[in-house]
């Protein structure tokens, strides 16, 4: 899919943009860094746009990841702009969508919820998760979601999700690279006694973007606006 | 040129500064400006083409920090200070000086990551003002290269000037990241030595003479920046932030001769405009003819003739820049200078409200104020002035496309809110639940005053709405002394002041000395946590144990409030939350200065660190009463740890172990007793 995005439109190279959203401590910043290095290496230039600090106190986070052949990116996606959302969580998910997607937008997201503080003290209430998919359907030309923490689990820890979606997002075809591209840089990143884990994570997720990308093609989940 | 890899913005400004020879770099942490330090701390293993003998600190505060620095820098070395917006105002005195002193040989690099529409701020500043304040030279990166490349050449500049070279960053560059070429470091030179016969005096009687030499350096200064690489004119949309060095091509400089409308962008602005202007370009390509970028990167002294040079024959500029209109203001001024024999043109920006006057810029906001100046129709634009999609851009008016964004709009409104609040164990949750009920005891009103870091988060829900005043660091504590000596004038109010533990070496010493000398009416509470928690667990000089030097001294905030004569308890309030309010209670009741340390370790950090407990809380689901308890769900929703949950279906609480680290806090408060802790194994037999 992002192939064909790169390099298309009015012939000069606009770039891919791409967020990965969730909760603070989920771990997008880790994510996008893997996955901007991992592009970097395969040629391609490259923005993360990211912040730390008091957002990532159970906020909402969200890392910008641009790429193209050309010349440096800013590192913001403007708004309307994002090509892909790919959410560690569905609020979040649904959220990003709403704020810096288009018509032609894209989702994957892992279903698990993680409620924020003021549903935990009753002063709001969480949509359904089919809910949220269900106005995601509506919003985006497609919507892939699956339960992530059930892969990051197989893998062998919750806090692998974010491996989990960035392997999902390169199996479904998000980002131009290989699993091989994603374990490579997962080796540089983390410390030896979380490579297994985490290398699982990147597999896992892999898979399941690719049997889910097979499923999109034949059209079972693509929905033109 | 080297190795092209993936670096965070401050990761490059580490990496410019050791290829350039730093040998000394300090500062205090500060989002978005800690990685410098952070990074700078390890670079021996990080790069080991940079392996040689360095001093990097975490220091105190940053004005030690820039002391510190400054004077390596007299010992004829290369030195970094790094700070964020705050920090600078803590080190103005000192820069105001050693502006005039000069630095007797050596160089010095401050760094200063401005956080435009603050993302982690208490205040919105623009320090490239402490530039023209101090008359030194500023430089302003746009990309992360840019950030390496000017890091190294401000250590240039500072050795041969004399003078402190300020480096702006901003959040988006200092932690968004970039690709870099690596280049090949120059290890340091010079073994540092302070030359005896030199005299860095700011005595009155040379002050004068000082303010004239440094007056006089400045057109030198400007010359450089009027020749810098790093600034550069693309004209017709073309690409514009390549790095340092963009060379002006023989074809921009013809169309350059033909432009109407010039966008000076400073900084990041310059890759928000190149976006903007190519965005115009796709969706009308002749609005594009004489439309020309100026990049200013080397900003002050500013290079008044390189801008006159482009505005000449221009009808209209825009200027795009972070946080005050600084650039614009320059512009403006040039515009008023007779000399410069600019014709009369319209100035966009700021000002003219062309562009956000406060707040964060992106790309978008460039777009919208080209499209207003160039008239372009809103509809090929997009009805909400969205960036367009290729697949809708091609009609006419896209009602589709509007319908599309309404309804965006719509959904957005309707989602629940996910505020920041104090991680699951967080300690600052059972201190802040102990002042409230402490206060709620004295019921006299009491007032809580503060400051930033982690525990700002207590002037919301998770923190029982508790705060009422957050300015700058430490000044909790000195409001406190002016509230606490009211009562003389009637003010019948107890007062309790709070900060962080690296706060209280930072900036509290001297309020709490105030205090005392003043007899003011005060309990001062130290949250200490054992860390730096928000800026990314650095240490400070009360960690027990720095895992950075395990030999360095301890310095024990109770030794130093006792020191000061000040009566000193220390509590760990989520093991005992009940003793922590009567130590509270009695301190408000007793008059006076009072100190209550409550010392529990940031859950967080123990998490790093390896040192948090198996344990995990469980509901014992016989002893949950549920809505019938009269608790009003005290675990979920007074407490608010995101570990405790609230099962709709079966009425009784649970925990999802996934988010407890076991600190027992819900388990010592539970007015049913129906929470214990328990390994994970048992707790999988749970809720």
């Amino acid at each position: 899919m992002s192939e064909e995005r790169v390099s298309t439109r009015n012939g000069e190279e606009v770039p891919v943009n791409l967020v990965f959203t969730g909760v603070g401590g989920q771990g997008n910043v880790i994510a996008a860094k893997l996955a901007g290095s991992a592009l970097l290496a395969a040629g391609f230039e490259v923005a993360v746009g990211d912040v730390f600090g008091l957002s990532q106190r159970g906020g909402s986070v969200a890392s910008h990841v641009r790429f193209h052949r050309g010349a440096p990116l800013p590192p913001l996606i403007p708004p309307g702009r994002a090509d892909f959302v790919v959410g560690f969580e569905p609020l979040e998910a649904l959220r990003v969508l709403c704020q810096l997607g288009g018509p032609h937008t894209g989702v994957l997201t892992s279903t698990g919820d993680v409620p924020p503080t003021g549903v935990l003290m009753g002063t709001s209430t969480y949509p359904e998760v089919q809910q949220l998919l269900d106005e995601m359907a509506r919003l985006a030309t497609f919507v892939v979601p699956f339960d992530g923490l059930d892969l990051a689990r197989r893998a062998g820890n919750v806090q692998a999700l974010n491996m989990v979606m960035v392997g999902a997002a390169t199996g479904l075809g998000l980002l131009p690279l290989t699993v091989e591209d994603l374990v490579r840089e997962a080796e540089a990143t983390f410390a030896p006694k979380l490579r297994s884990v985490n290398q699982s994570a990147l597999e896992l997720g892999f898979e399941l973007g690719v049997s889910e990308r097979a499923g999109l093609e034949r059209g079972d989940k693509e929905r033109k606006v | 040129m080297g190795e092209r890899i993936l670096l965070m913005g401050n990761e490059a400004i580490a990496r410019g500064a050791l290829e350039a020879g730093v040998s000394f770099c300090a500062g205090y942490p500060g989002n978005p400006s800690s990685e410098i330090i952070d990074t700078l701390l390890k670079h021996k293993t990080l790069w080991p083409d940079t392996a040689w003998p360095t001093h990097v600190e975490w220091s105190v505060n940053e004005i030690v920090a820039m002391e510190a620095a400054a004077a390596a820098a007299f010992t004829g070395l290369r030195a970094l200070v790094a700070m964020k917006q705050n920090g600078i105002n803590v080190c103005a005195d000192f820069l105001t000086t050693v502006n005039l002193t000069g630095l007797a040989g050596g160089a010095l690099v401050v760094v200063v990551c401005d956080d435009p529409g603050p993302l982690t701020s208490s205040n919105e500043e623009d320090s490239r003002y402490y530039a023209r304040l101090a008359m030194l030279p500023l430089l302003e990166p746009s990309t992360a290269q840019e950030a390496k490349d000017a890091t190294a050449y401000a250590l240039d500049l500072s050795e041969s000037s004399g003078l402190p070279v300020i480096v702006r960053s901003v959040s988006r560059l200092s932690h968004g990241r970039g690709p870099v070429s690596l280049g090949v470091p120059s290890p340091p030179s010079r073994t540092p030595r302070f030359d005896p016969a030199t005299r860095l005096l700011g005595l009155p009687h040379v002050v004068t003479r000082n303010h004239e030499r440094l007056l006089g350096l400045q057109e030198e200064l400007r010359l450089e920046m009027e020749a810098s690489p790093l600034n550069a004119f693309v004209a017709n949309a073309a690409e514009v932030a390549g790095g340092v060095g963009v060379a002006t091509t023989a074809d921009a400089v013809l169309a350059e001769k033909s432009t109407r409308l010039v966008v000076v962008a400073a900084g990041l602005g310059a890759l928000y405009a190149d976006e903007a202007v190519k965005e115009i370009g796709r969706l009308h390509p002749e609005a594009t003819t004489g439309l020309g970028v100026l990049k200013l990167s080397a900003v002050w002294p500013f290079p008044r003739n390189l801008v006159a040079g482009h505005l000449a024959g221009a009808e209209a500029v825009l200027v795009v820049e972070q946080v005050e209109p600084f650039v614009e203001e320059q512009v403006l001024m040039l515009l008023g200078d007779a000399e410069a024999g600019l014709p009369p043109l319209k100035v966009y920006g700021k000002a003219s409200g062309h562009m956000p006057a406060a707040g964060e810029i992106d790309s978008h906001d460039v777009l919208v104020a080209l499209r207003r100046i160039l008239a372009l129709s809103e509809g090929n634009v997009s009805a909400k002035g969205s960036f367009l999609s290729a697949e809708s851009g091609s009609g006419a008016v896209d009602t589709h496309a509007e319908a599309d964004a309404l309804r965006r709009t719509q959904v957005l409104e309707g989602l629940p809110p996910r505020d920041i609040s104090f991680c699951f164990g967080c300690p600052h949750r059972a201190s802040f639940y102990a002042i409230k009920a402490a206060m709620a005891l004295d019921g006299r009103e009491g007032v809580v005053t503060g400051d930033i870091g982690c525990y700002g988060l207590a002037a919301g829900p998770t923190g029982f709405s508790q705060l009422a005043t957050l300015h700058c660091m430490g000044a909790g504590l000195g409001e406190a002394s002016g509230l606490g000596v009211l009562g003389q004038l009637g003010f019948t109010q107890p007062v309790v002041a709070v900060a962080g533990d690296s706060t209280f070496f930072h900036a509290c010493l001297p309020a709490l000395v105030n205090a005392r000398w003043q007899k003011a009416d005060v309990v001062f509470v130290i949250l200490d946590n054992s860390t730096t928690a928000m800026t990314g667990f650095q240490p400070h000089p009360g960690t027990p144990c720095s895992p950075l030097d395990p030999e360095k001294t301890v310095v024990l905030p109770e030794e130093v409030c006792r020191g000061m004569g000040v009566e000193t308890v220390v509590v760990d309030p989520v093991a005992d939350p009940r003793e922590t309010v009567r130590l509270l209670y009695e301190s408000l009741q007793a008059g006076g200065v009072h100190v209550v340390i409550m010392r529990r370790a940031c859950a967080q950090y123990e998490k790093k660190a390896g040192s948090a407990g198996r344990r995990k809380a469980m509901v014992v689901v016989e002893k949950c009463r549920g809505e019938e308890c009269g608790c009003d769900r005290f675990c979920s929703r007074i407490i608010a740890c995101p570990g405790n949950r609230f099962d709709q279906e079966t009425g009784r609480a649970y925990v999802d172990p996934d988010y407890c680290n076991g600190c027992g806090l819900c388990v010592e408060l539970c007015p049913s007793g129906a929470l214990v802790l328990a390994d994970p194994h048992t707790l999988k037999e749970g809720r």
